[in-house]
């Protein structure tokens, strides 16, 4: 089903915003390359709103004591123990088996972010 | 008749001169000479254990050297039913904190006297090659060495407080292991202290000393990438007990989803790391009702985690006719008693039913 949700222009690249979609809470995300996600606004572990996180690079590390920043690859952490989703499958990175947000289909349709659930 | 690994034999060595024959001239003249046999009074147990450590129905009568073998057979093998056990020795050189050439060359002549005076006349028995993990590279060379006896089973590393064994530092001791097709054994021993240094006593020491050294390593080894650099490897903690498993991997699951980025060259959750890497000795399972030992094991999903252990010949030692094991479900207890070992241990597959 279609939702219209907000004009793009209140959302600003690098932003989140928290919208109630019939009772259901959803953060959609633009990043600065201007992408947008939507996932689940409640965090697997605990139910925390995961708006109220941070978006961070996903830190890789090729080898004990080497850290990588993908700088172009965000992940959304938990504002209460820092648990870290994928932006586009809402999988935890740590324990994807176990914990993961449900991820939606959204959209710019006419300058207005469209979801799909 | 049913086989039965036990992962955790002690064999005697009744002085260090009974290395002599194995240390080349100048070692010798070092123990001989300058009191070097005391080596051991440098990393003595500063308590007294009850019945001084060993079960008495199994202590030596005589002084007769000969026959530790003999009684080892008799106690252990025909006795416990044991059809291969594995020696961890009592030689835990490698926790000297000094001396690093001496005990090199002590660790090297341990190994040969291991080789010639146990395994070479009892096929049923295993050994453990044992290294100053102080010089990996040194310690690398020593396992490629004694690795060629075809009754070499591991590399035994003690359990110390004073170093980290994840540290990069200990790489080439892991890549030996895994080139030799040898697992990797952890013990404690006298020098191993709790987070208080050597409590008031011995009950204190006995209970968390061990469990503690283990829990301090293995997150050293999970947490500095060990495992996700040697997919290969096993390593196998002995004499820690059952109990602490499950609270570990839950703790460490729970902070790495929390801190992943900390550590993030470690690629999956640890408890899956250590349902495929990691292997415990059941001894001492102390009072665990059966029943609560496999419901611990369901919990935590690991069914091939645990390796039977006796720690013969000490007093506190797991008799394989008594105790919670005996009750076990079959399956569970076939795990237990062989599967696992046979499974995780390289030298030890040509072992089954």
């Amino acid at each position: 089903m279609k939702h219209e949700l907000f004009p793009i222009r209140e959302l600003a690249p690098g932003g989140m915003r928290s919208v109630d979609v019939d009772g259901v809470a959803i953060v959609v995300i633009r990043t600065l390359d201007d992408t947008l996600h939507a996932l689940r606004d409640a965090c697997s572990h605990q139910g925390a709103r995961l708006s109220r996180g941070r978006l961070k690079p996903v830190v890789v590390g090729p080898d004990v004591g080497r850290y990588r920043l993908l700088k172009n690859k965000l992940v959304l952490c938990c504002p209460w123990h820092e648990f870290e989703f994928e932006l586009e499958t809402g999988r935890c990175v740590a324990d994807p088996k176990h914990h993961r947000v449900r991820a939606y289909q959204v959209e710019v349709e006419d300058d207005t972010v469209v979801l799909y659930r | 008749m049913a086989l039965l690994i036990d992962t955790d034999v002690h064999e005697p060595l009744r002085t260090v001169r009974d290395l002599l024959p194995y240390l080349d001239p100048h070692w010798q003249v070092h123990v001989t000479e300058e009191r070097g046999d005391n080596v051991l009074s440098k990393i003595q147990l500063p308590y007294s254990p009850p019945g001084s450590g060993e079960r008495r129905e199994w202590r030596a009568t005589d002084d007769d050297r000969e026959k530790d073998l003999e009684r080892l057979r008799s106690n252990l093998l025909e006795g416990e039913g044991v059809t291969a056990a594995i020696l961890n020795g009592f030689f835990h050189v490698s926790a000297l904190p000094v001396d690093y050439e001496f005990a090199t060359a002590l660790a090297a002549a341990y190994n040969d006297w291991q080789i010639h005076v146990w395994l070479e006349r009892e096929p049923r028995l295993r050994g453990s090659v044992h290294v100053i993990a102080h010089n990996p590279e040194v310690a690398a060379r020593e396992i490629d060495r004694v690795a060629e006896h075809p009754q070499i089973v591991q590399v035994f590393l003690p359990l110390v407080n004073d170093r980290q064994y994840g540290d990069p530092h200990y790489h080439p001791i892991f890549e030996a292991a895994v080139r030799n097709d040898l697992v990797v054994t952890f013990h404690h021993g006298s020098h191993t202290r709790t987070v208080l240094g050597y409590p008031r006593h011995f009950i204190e020491w006995h209970t968390v000393a061990a469990p503690q050294a283990a829990q301090n390593q293995l997150l050293s080894l999970i947490c500095n990438g060990v495992f996700d650099r040697y997919p290969d490897l096993k390593v196998v903690f002995l004499e820690t007990g059952v109990a602490w498993v499950p609270w570990f991997m839950w703790r460490l699951d729970q902070q790495y989803r929390e801190m992943r980025r900390e550590v993030p060259w470690v690629s999956r959750l640890p408890s899956e790391i250590m349902r495929d890497s990691v292997r415990v000795a059941t001894q001492p399972m102390g009072d665990v009702k059966p029943q609560h030992f496999e419901k611990l094991v369901e919990m935590t999903d690991t069914e091939r985690v645990y390796v039977f252990a006796t720690d013969y010949p000490h007093y506190d030692a797991d008799t394989s006719g008594a105790g919670p094991l005996v009750s076990l479900a079959e399956q569970l207890s076939q795990r237990i008693r062989y599967q696992n070992a046979v499974e995780s241990f390289p030298r030890l597959r040509d072992l089954s039913e």
